[in-house]
């Protein structure tokens, strides 16, 4: 009886059309992306090639600094743990702001689907494969190198604000982009080459030097790494992350305001100016 | 029934930014938007339902802006344009779900298909975004390419097509779709003379025959808009010159006859007496190897036998044609704001 309610839900009109174009997307994307077939096999071999270099690299390596305080017990699982999230976060990076700025956009505009559902419908597939990409690095890294990986309530809520900080940025972007008309994307451009020099990524943010360490300190990804190795690697409950947790919900949440903001006072200004897709 | 009307619709653009980065211009948007360059101006338009309505109209006239009004892509800076009586920026996805819009001018900036997939795949997935029902697209499909006669392209990708190829594809989408509106943005501009007639002929019975819809052909293409409009908008500068059927545009403006005869054994008194007959505006002799008498004239039925009489006894005439105001003389006459005076 539930399974035959839960049926009608999805095939309401409502419902089921947002889906149907999101399958759609996911759909073309695909064949696009498998429309390069050697590079897509190329792909797949990098990601093994990159998980196994990683690991030695990062056995190889061992650093003066007290990786415990970021829960990790070993800094291969403080380096590994690094990579997933790195690859988590940067998963919004040009979610909305490429498509924004893409000459492909006003094409989409144009048909019934929402704009929403046209962001969401362009990442489907991108973000299946990255998931996919990310599922086998862990895997990799758990099997081969003994990564601890703890998933618990508190990863997920750390995951998710973490996410929705990057989604806020990359709104942020997308409206300064179309205000500006510029082809640069100067906040994602800066999250992006910093990300993994000051934000701890690959060593701890206390090991840089001392005229580089206040960047780390301003950067979103140091705390959303450290929360990360605190849930994933040190296998702490959402309850004792929280006073840690709760600056980045609230950053997250006024960012997001923020960055919505920027993105439909620019959006109605290349509307205004007749710019849409002009980059 | 009225589907589209504009109510004194105007827009004006920002003048291009200066400099480099254009932070002063950017500042000055930041307090208030810079709108100088005219797009449209106090336009007023009603499109009934079925009409194939044609806004015909120079490069930058302002009819592009136009369609992309009605699809939300550009904000009027006055005025509304409402389409079926909804607000075309307020409720653009509800719009949108009744109207295909083919920008085909701008085929190459926006990448409306994507290039490395097929013909076929390419429909299917814009039919899914107007949510044709799963259970028609194949079915639709199948008539597209067979209508746009492009069988032996179906699983080519798209971008190998030629770009007369490639507009036809986008010209499908209509037919994938069935709207009850269909906007035509220069819908011939890449095609040969063949493929031209082939648009025309799918314009015209099965977008307004068999499906009923209702059509604005944005166009510079004078014949165009003569062969297949019911009604034609003349937009110039932004403005609205005049809205009638073609053929009734043509009597509206007094454009011009021509008479052209080549002569020898002129009298010199010729151009005076010619001058004496009313309907005559301009008369001019060139002389070359022969010589031409070309005179320019209207109320050619009241006056063209005493014109033809007054030349045969002062000259002797070798040639001789008589040329009738074509559209395209129309056009131009309403672009250019000559002295031909409207009735």
């Amino acid at each position: 009886m539930s399974f035959y309610l839960c049926w009608k839900v999805i095939t309401t009109r409502s419902i089921s059309q947002p889906l149907r174009v999101m399958a759609a997307f996911l759909k073309l994307n695909r064949d696009l992306f498998f429309s390069w077939r050697a590079e897509s096999v190329m792909q797949i071999l990098q990601i093994l090639i990159n998980v196994t270099l990683l690991g030695i690299f990062a056995r190889l390596v061992t650093l003066d600094a007290n990786i415990e305080q970021y829960g990790t017990s070993t800094f291969l699982d403080f380096f590994l743990i690094g990579q997933v999230v790195n690859i988590m976060v940067t998963l919004p990076s040009g979610s909305v702001s490429g498509i924004l700025s893409g000459s492909s956009f006003p094409g989409l505009f144009v048909t019934p689907t929402r704009v929403g559902l046209i962001f969401l419908g362009v990442n489907t597939w991108i973000v299946t494969w990255r998931l996919l990409t990310n599922f086998a690095f862990i895997s990799v890294a758990i099997f081969f190198f003994d990564m601890t990986f703890h998933l618990n309530f508190g990863v997920l809520v750390v995951f998710f604000f973490s996410i929705l900080l990057m989604i806020a940025l990359d709104l942020f972007a997308a409206g300064f982009i179309v205000f500006t008309k510029s082809r640069q994307d100067p906040i994602n451009w800066f999250l992006r080459m910093s990300a993994t020099l000051v934000s701890g990524t690959y060593f701890p943010p206390e090991n840089l030097p001392s005229w580089l360490y206040p960047i780390s300190k301003i950067h979103p990804q140091t705390y959303i790494l450290k929360l990360a190795r605190l849930t994933i690697g040190g296998g702490q409950t959402l309850s004792e992350v929280w006073p840690n947790l709760v600056s980045l919900i609230i950053t997250s949440l006024i960012m997001f305001v923020v960055g919505y903001t920027m993105y439909k006072y620019g959006f109605k200004r290349a509307r205004l100016a007749g710019t849409l897709g002009h980059m | 029934m009225t589907v589209i009307e504009a109510v004194n619709l105007s827009k004006y653009y920002e003048p291009p930014r200066k400099g480099v980065f254009g932070w002063s211009q950017i500042l000055k948007e930041i307090r208030g938007p810079q709108q100088t360059l005219l797009a449209l101006k106090n336009v007023d338009l009603k499109i009934e339902k079925g009409k194939l309505f044609g806004l015909l109209g120079p490069n930058g006239a302002g009819k592009t802006t136009f369609c992309k009004i009605m699809n939300a892509l550009v904000i009027p800076t006055e005025g509304h344009l409402y389409i079926n009586g909804l607000d075309s920026i307020k409720h653009h996805s509800t719009i949108a779900a009744q109207m295909v819009t083919i920008f085909a001018g701008d085929i190459d900036i926006w990448n409306v298909f994507t290039r490395r997939l097929t013909v076929e795949k390419n429909l299917a997935f814009m039919g899914k975004l107007w949510q044709v029902p799963d259970d028609k697209l194949s079915e639709r499909i199948d008539y597209t390419i067979e209508t746009m006669q492009l069988q032996d392209k179906r699983n080519d990708w798209y971008q190998k097509l030629s770009a007369g190829l490639k507009q036809r594809v986008y010209l499908g989408l209509a037919l994938v779709v069935q709207p009850s509106i269909v906007v035509l943005d220069e819908p011939t501009i890449h095609l040969d003379v063949p493929s031209k007639r082939v648009i025309h002929d799918i314009i015209r019975e099965e977008l307004c025959k068999k499906m009923g819809c209702t059509v604005l052909l944005a166009t510079h293409n004078m014949e165009e808009a003569e062969k297949l409009c019911d009604q034609v908008a003349i937009l110039n500068r932004g403005e609205i010159r005049v809205v009638d059927k073609p053929d009734n545009i043509k009597k509206y403006f007094k454009v011009l006859d021509t008479l052209e005869v080549k002569l020898s054994g002129i009298n010199p008194t010729l151009l005076e007496k010619l001058d004496e007959i009313p309907c005559i505006k301009r008369a001019q002799v060139l002389k070359g190897p022969t010589t031409i008498l070309r005179l320019y004239f209207n109320q050619k039925e009241e006056y063209i036998a005493e014109i033809i009489d007054c030349i045969v006894k002062n000259a002797e005439i070798q040639d001789l044609q008589l040329k009738e105001p074509t559209f395209e003389d129309v056009f131009l006459s309403v672009l250019e704001g000559d002295n031909h005076e409207k009735h």
